[in-house]
């Protein structure tokens, strides 16, 4: 079924009128251009290439930094400023909030680089042409592919595990899923408490499960958002003539960084909930 | 009924997750309003903490979007 709509949306180009811009509605999984030994090449794989490309060159450019900063590193610095300020007021502890920030800032940098590529002119005209003839846009966002937006998901949960571990000690940390220790220490109290600590037992076991529904959520968030986005941004331009797609697209901008922010800020939660409660908000 | 006729009535059913989140967003929004007319000073950390609870309200209408693009 899949083939008859390639072809239906492929005689649909033909028929465009003038300004309308009727292209095929991307579809779920990117474009796949080859292999390269075990490796599959998507479109979105060639994007996250050259966003590791933009990567090292801002590496390069920040190593150079210098005591009077040039233009360029002003804006590094108040985006620094920026992500560091956003960091700490969700984590509300100016201690805590400096071990988060080294890598949820670079996750921020990242989702905002990956977010917002496709909507720098000139990046959405390079095409490559398939084996049927078919034009296929050679960068396709990064995070509209499912597979991105589950690796990073996936990646942050992991690495949460093994922060919590770090911190809380594996006893401590693995007790909050499996309270044995809570149902012993229930029981020595009185009968009462220990049936309490039961139910407590299960909630644990479901804690076990709410970690692997975070990932889902996380990446179906991200990767939901950007692929609508696009797939609206198609649908306008075949439906409307300028106007419409251009305050749409201007939009895209916005969901792009609103986005990525909520990424980090659910990140930056879990990081801070693993990390070691001390003094006063010890709860 | 076709295969085909079937998939069209579970892609309209997906768009019947936006009840939900219609009244989330909406009751997210008016709440702030609300708070922002009790105390106008707190108006700048409110608006970004309401983007983001708008933001994973939409969670749920997004979930049943990819549900719409996985069927047919």
């Amino acid at each position: 079924m899949r083939e008859e709509v390639v072809q239906h949306g492929a005689e649909e180009v033909h028929t465009s009128s003038f300004l309308h811009v009727i292209e095929e509605i991307p579809s779920i999984n990117a474009p796949i251009l080859g292999d390269i030994g075990p490796i599959t090449i998507a479109t979105s794989t060639v994007t996250v290439m050259l966003i590791t490309l933009i990567f090292v060159a801002l590496t390069i450019k920040v190593s150079r930094a210098k005591l009077i900063p040039s233009k360029f590193q002003v804006v590094l610095e108040m985006f620094y400023g920026a992500v560091a300020d956003f960091i700490t007021s969700i984590v509300g502890d100016k201690e805590r909030a400096k071990k988060i920030i080294p890598y949820v800032g670079a996750l921020m940098t990242y989702l905002i680089v990956a977010n917002l590529l496709p909507m720098v002119p000139g990046v959405a005209s390079f095409y490559v042409t398939g084996s049927e003839g078919q034009h296929i846009p050679l960068f396709r966002g990064a995070t509209t592919d499912f597979n991105t937006t589950f690796g990073l998901a996936l990646a942050v949960i992991v690495i949460m595990q093994f922060v919590g571990m770090k911190e809380q000690g594996i006893g401590g940390y693995l007790s909050h899923f499996i309270q044995i220790k809570q149902v012993i220490r229930g029981f020595r109290k009185s009968f009462g408490e220990g049936m309490v600590s039961i139910i407590g037992f299960f909630v644990g076991l479901i804690e076990i499960i709410s970690e692997v529904a975070k990932i889902l959520s996380l990446s179906l968030r991200l990767f939901g958002n950007m692929f609508a986005h696009e797939v609206l941004t198609v649908i306008l331009l075949g439906a409307f003539a300028v106007a419409v797609p251009a305050i749409w697209m201007g939009m895209g901008l916005l969901v792009g960084v609103v986005q990525s922010i909520v990424f980090v800020a659910l990140v930056t939660v879990y990081y801070s909930l693993v990390l070691k409660k001390e003094g006063k908000d010890a709860h | 009924m076709t295969p085909e006729a079937a998939i069209y009535i579970a892609k309209g059913m997906c768009i019947i997750a936006m009840i939900g989140t219609a009244i989330g967003q909406g009751y997210l929004v008016g709440k702030t309003m609300e708070a922002i007319g009790r105390n106008p000073d707190i108006e700048g950390s409110l608006f970004s903490k309401m983007i983001i609870g708008v933001a994973m309200t939409e969670t749920t209408a997004i979930f049943a979007l990819v549900a719409f693009f996985l069927l047919g």
